[in-house]
Order: structure tokens, then C-alpha cells, then sequence
């Protein structure tokens, strides 16, 4: 691809010229003096302007001026301040969120379902005072119905998960969140720096005048070998942050794991190990697990990725009902692999062992105590995700107003849209520390159960209600338990204490 | 259990022994290396390049 040199070469009549046009296509000019290779990928209407396409054989003539952009600089100051206001506000909700956890883990489930109730209302009361169309405003008060219905329905499943997150809170330690920040940013700066070099590679090439016909006027022509390179370092940084994710879930379920053995007894065992040990362990000697963990994400998405492409059309829409099933069952398959991964990678953050070991010493265990759902209940999850969005939102609205005053147009949407978005990922990110902690202690339990000894005390009070039912997949693709089979982990020890 | 990677835990009250040192995976650590300095490499070239 792109070896011939650009189309345009060979259209300026002269040998020489176009022997010079391959030359300069193969130099791979610099991108300060190429300042169209972004331009020309972002947008692209940029190549539809001939205008912006270099005339055939004349290499840098002049093009058509473009209009000035307003000075952008007080919106990029705007942005930093927002950013670097967003990480210190990030922290401290993120810590009192923890905190309230720990103190109060039902009032902060209370308060997550009123947000996500009463959001849509003050949405309907603010539409209903502005005169916007009432079928908004009905579509926003079935939406506050519907989720007030459904906290309604769910109300001993979300007290059970208050219980649940309670327990985990005490096991995030502040070493724990260091430990993960630490790992996190590590792992997006390594991740970013591969992306960036993507991109670099992506840009080696020009803009050349198309042959002719009725298409845009002109294409995208990359240098030789930097399509290769850019996917080199896409898959690089895609293999990095994966990684960099399972080695998340690997340091939250070591030290859930030393939480766990210290508030248990063994703390002879555990002390002076704390988070950062995980930490050491993941970058160190099981380097090799969270790698073959994240190679098995980035192999799953990638799979998903063609079975999606494989089996809709451009529009997104299945091509036949058999090409929708196949989707559905491989979605499935690799949503379940995905999971048993996830509980391979906190295995082996228990007991040092491999991910494939690990993987299938986690499996035996969670179907000889016939619990294996709860790792995908989805609704602690779908509780801190709508504390995080919640408290994005607000945030988002206040650094809008504060940016009332910067010259840029639409300065207040892009600052108020970055804020909210930078404390979303925080606090996500902070969420997914505590819901690996959750998995890790569910195994910790398991493990004590299969054992026969006698599990941590606060743990097995909220763990001994989780409700064990058949898988189901949910609406959204995601795997869940069924709700159709209620028994609880206290009527299994009495009625089936014989499998274990 | 007759579990080889599970066992250790459940003995003395130790329910914890991360970093055992295991050396299974070390295949998927250096083909994770190789490619991540690969790409620095390919990266920077392309930066300089571009």
C-alpha cells in the first residue's frame, strides 16, 4: 500500500518531476511542515476541497488561505485549570465516597438510587418550566417512574449490595488506591505514548490529487510500511492499557487478599505487605500473568469486534436472524471468557500462581460452591457508576459556570464536558478498584467455605445472602444470574453442604 | 481440595502468599515486552518521521 508514490506524482508532465514527487513522498516530510496529515484524517470534508489538495506536480504552491481560528489559548488555560481542579476534587470525592462507604454503605445506596431518580425529575421540572415539548418532559417523568419502580423491585438486592460494598470498602485501603492510582497512570502514560505513536505513524504520508472521477479531490497517501507501523503500536498500546486494567484487579485482589488473611487472624502471614507488594508482584514476577490476561481482553474485543462487523451491515443492523444468533451465542462465549479471566487474574493475585493454574483452580472452586454468578452482578457496579455520573454531572455544571468568563466560543460546554468526563473516569476508575476487591473477597470466602474453615466474620455476613441462581443474559449483552431460582448461600451450607 | 495452586492458602492461617514466583507465564511476559519495546521503537521512528 502506498508504494507507488502519491497519485499526483506522475501528473506534471515531467520525468523529473515526478521522480522528485516519489522522493519527497518516500522523505516522509515532518509533520510541522505536513500540518494537513491530522486535518485530513480528523475531518473528513478536508479532502472534499480541492483547494486543499497540492496542485498536480507542484509541490508546496500556495493554497487557499484559510480563515483565521479564534485564539484558542484562554480555553486551553480554561481546560488545564478545570483538569488539574478535576484531579484534586477527583481524589476527594473519591475518598469521602469510600469513607461514606465504609460508614454508611445503605444511606450511600439510597442516595445513589435518589440521584438516578431524581435527576430525570428536576430534568422534567426544568424542561416544564422552559416550554420545551411535553413529550419530553413525560419521557423524563416515566424514566424517574421506571427507575423508582425498579429500586422498588430490587430493594432486598440493593441492600444486599450495600452490605456488600461495605465490606469492600474497608478492604480499600488508602495504600490500596495509591498502590492502583500509581499502576493507572503508569500504565495510561505508557498506553498514550503507543497511541501517540500510532498516530505518528498513521500521519506518515500526504495528501495527493485523486486520478480523477466524480470522489473526493483528493486522498490520504501513506509513506510505505507506516499502515504496518501504526498497527504495531496500536496493538501495543491496546495490549498495555489491558494490562495495565487486569494488573488493577490483580493489586486490589492482592491486598483485598492481605485485608482479608490480617482481619482473619493470619496476621503474622501478611505483615508489612501491603498494596504496594501486589504492585511489585504484578510488575515483577507476575508480569507474565497480567500480560496473558490482557492479551486475552485485547483477543476478545478484537473477536467481538469482527463478529460484529461480520454479522451486521454499514447500518448496524444483523444480516439474517441465523447471522444475529451466531452474534449473540459468540458475544456470550466471549463475555464468559472474559469473566473466567477476571477471576483467574484475582486467583493469581491470591496465590502466585499462573493465569491458566489460577484460572482453573478459580473455575473448580466456584462450581463446588455453586456460586458462580455474583462476580457479574451487575448492581453494585450499576450503584457506583450512577454515584460516579452523578457527581460528573454536577461537577461538569460547575466548572461550566466557572468558565462563564473565557473568550472562546462554546468555552463553557468544553470545559464543563471535560471536567465532567476527566472526574467520571476518576471516580470509574476508583469504582473498578472497589469491585475487584468485592470479586476477590467473594473467592477469599469461597475459598474458606470449600476449605471448611471459618470465613472473616464481616465478610461472610455480607456475602451469606447473595442470592445463586442460573446465568442469564442481560438486555444490554452483559451476564447476570437469574433471579428465578432464590436460594441463598445460608439455605445451600444447610441443605447442600455435601458438594462443597 | 486437591488443588496445587489453591492448597498453600488454606494451611497454617496463611490464606495470603502472593509473588510465588510462578515462571509459567514467562512466555506471555516476554513476547508483552519484545512487542511493547517494538513498538517504542517503531513509535519514535514514526514521530521523527511523520
Amino acid at each position: 500500500m502506498g508504494a507507488a508514490g502519491p497519485a499526483w506524482a506522475g501528473a506534471g508532465g515531467g520525468r523529473g518531476e515526478g521522480a522528485r514527487s516519489e522522493a519527497y513522498a518516500r522523505r516522509l516530510p515532518p509533520l510541522p511542515s505536513n500540518p494537513d496529515a491530522l486535518r485530513a484524517l480528523i475531518d473528513p470534508k478536508f479532502a472534499d476541497d480541492p483547494a486543499n489538495c497540492p496542485p498536480a506536480g507542484a509541490l508546496g504552491a500556495a493554497r487557499k488561505p484559510r480563515p483565521a481560528s479564534p485564539d484558542a489559548a484562554p480555553l486551553v488555560r480554561a481546560l488545564a485549570l478545570a483538569l488539574a481542579a478535576t484531579v484534586v476534587a477527583g481524589a476527594g470525592v473519591g475518598m469521602a465516597g469510600i469513607k461514606a462507604l465504609k460508614a454508611h454503605p445503605h444511606a450511600f445506596i439510597a442516595a445513589a438510587v435518589g440521584a438516578q431518580v431524581g435527576a430525570p425529575l428536576a430534568g422534567a421540572a426544568l424542561a416544564a418550566a422552559n416550554g420545551l415539548p411535553a413529550g419530553l418532559v413525560l419521557a423524563l417523568l416515566l424514566s424517574a417512574g421506571l427507575t423508582a419502580a425498579c429500586a422498588w423491585v430490587w430493594r432486598d438486592q440493593l441492600a444486599l449490595c450495600g452490605g456488600l460494598l461495605g465490606v469492600a470498602a474497608r478492604a480499600t485501603t488508602g495504600s490500596l488506591v495509591a498502590a492502583s492510582a500509581t499502576l493507572s497512570v503508569a500504565g495510561a502514560a505508557a498506553s498514550a505514548l503507543l497511541g501517540a505513536g500510532a498516530l505518528a505513524g498513521v500521519a506518515n504520508g500526504q495528501l495527493a490529487a485523486s486520478a480523477g472521477g466524480g470522489g473526493p479531490a483528493c486522498k490520504w497517501q501513506p509513506a510505505p510500511l507506516a499502515p504496518a507501523a501504526a498497527a504495531l503500536c496500536a496493538l501495543a498500546a491496546a495490549w498495555a492499557a489491558a494490562a495495565a486494567l487486569a494488573s488493577r484487579t490483580f493489586v486490589a485482589a492482592g491486598a483485598a487478599g492481605q485485608w482479608y488473611g490480617a482481619e482473619s487472624g493470619g496476621a503474622a502471614a501478611v505483615r508489612g505487605e501491603t498494596a504496594w507488594t501486589s504492585l511489585r508482584h504484578a510488575a515483577g514476577p507476575q508480569l507474565g500473568t497480567v500480560a496473558a490476561a490482557g492479551a486475552v481482553t485485547v483477543a476478545a474485543d478484537a473477536l467481538r469486534a469482527a463478529v460484529d462487523s461480520a454479522t451486521t451491515d454499514a447500518d448496524g443492523r444483523p444480516t439474517g436472524f441465523l447471522a444475529a444468533l451466531a452474534a449473540s451465542l459468540a458475544r456470550g462465549g466471549l463475555a464468559f471468557i472474559e469473566y473466567l479471566t477476571r477471576f483467574a487474574v484475582v486467583a493469581a493475585a491470591i496465590s502466585g500462581g499462573s493465569l491458566l493454574a489460577s484460572g482453573k483452580s478459580a473455575t473448580r472452586l466456584l462450581k463446588s460452591v455453586a456460586l458462580s454468578a455474583v462476580a457479574v452482578w451487575y448492581v453494585p457496579g450499576l450503584v457506583l457508576t450512577t454515584a460516579a455520573g452523578g457527581a460528573a454531572v454536577l461537577w461538569g455544571a460547575a466548572a461550566a459556570v466557572a468558565a462563564r468568563g473565557v473568550a472562546f466560543p462554546h468555552a463553557q460546554a468544553y470545559v464543563g464536558g471535560a471536567a465532567a468526563l476527566s472526574l467520571f473516569l476518576m471516580l470509574s476508575w476508583l469504582a473498578g478498584v472497589v469491585l475487584a476487591v468485592v470479586d476477590a473477597l467473594f473467592l477469599l470466602f469461597a475459598l474458606d467455605r470449600a476449605a471448611g474453615a471459618a470465613p472473616q466474620p464481616d465478610v461472610a455476613a455480607a456475602l451469606a445472602r447473595v442470592p445463586c441462581g442460573v446465568l442469564v443474559s442481560q438486555p444490554d449483552g452483559g451476564v447476570a444470574f437469574g433471579a428465578g431460582k432464590r436460594v441463598t448461600v445460608a439455605e445451600l451450607d444447610g441443605g447442600a453442604a455435601g458438594a462443597v | 481440595m486437591s488443588d496445587d495452586v489453591l492448597t498453600p492458602l488454606l494451611g497454617g492461617g496463611a490464606r495470603y502468599r502472593a509473588g510465588a514466583r510462578e515462571r509459567t507465564d514467562a512466555r506471555w511476559r516476554n513476547t508483552f515486552v519484545a512487542l511493547l519495546a517494538a513498538a517504542a521503537i517503531v513509535g519514535a521512528v514514526s514521530a521523527v518521521n511523520a
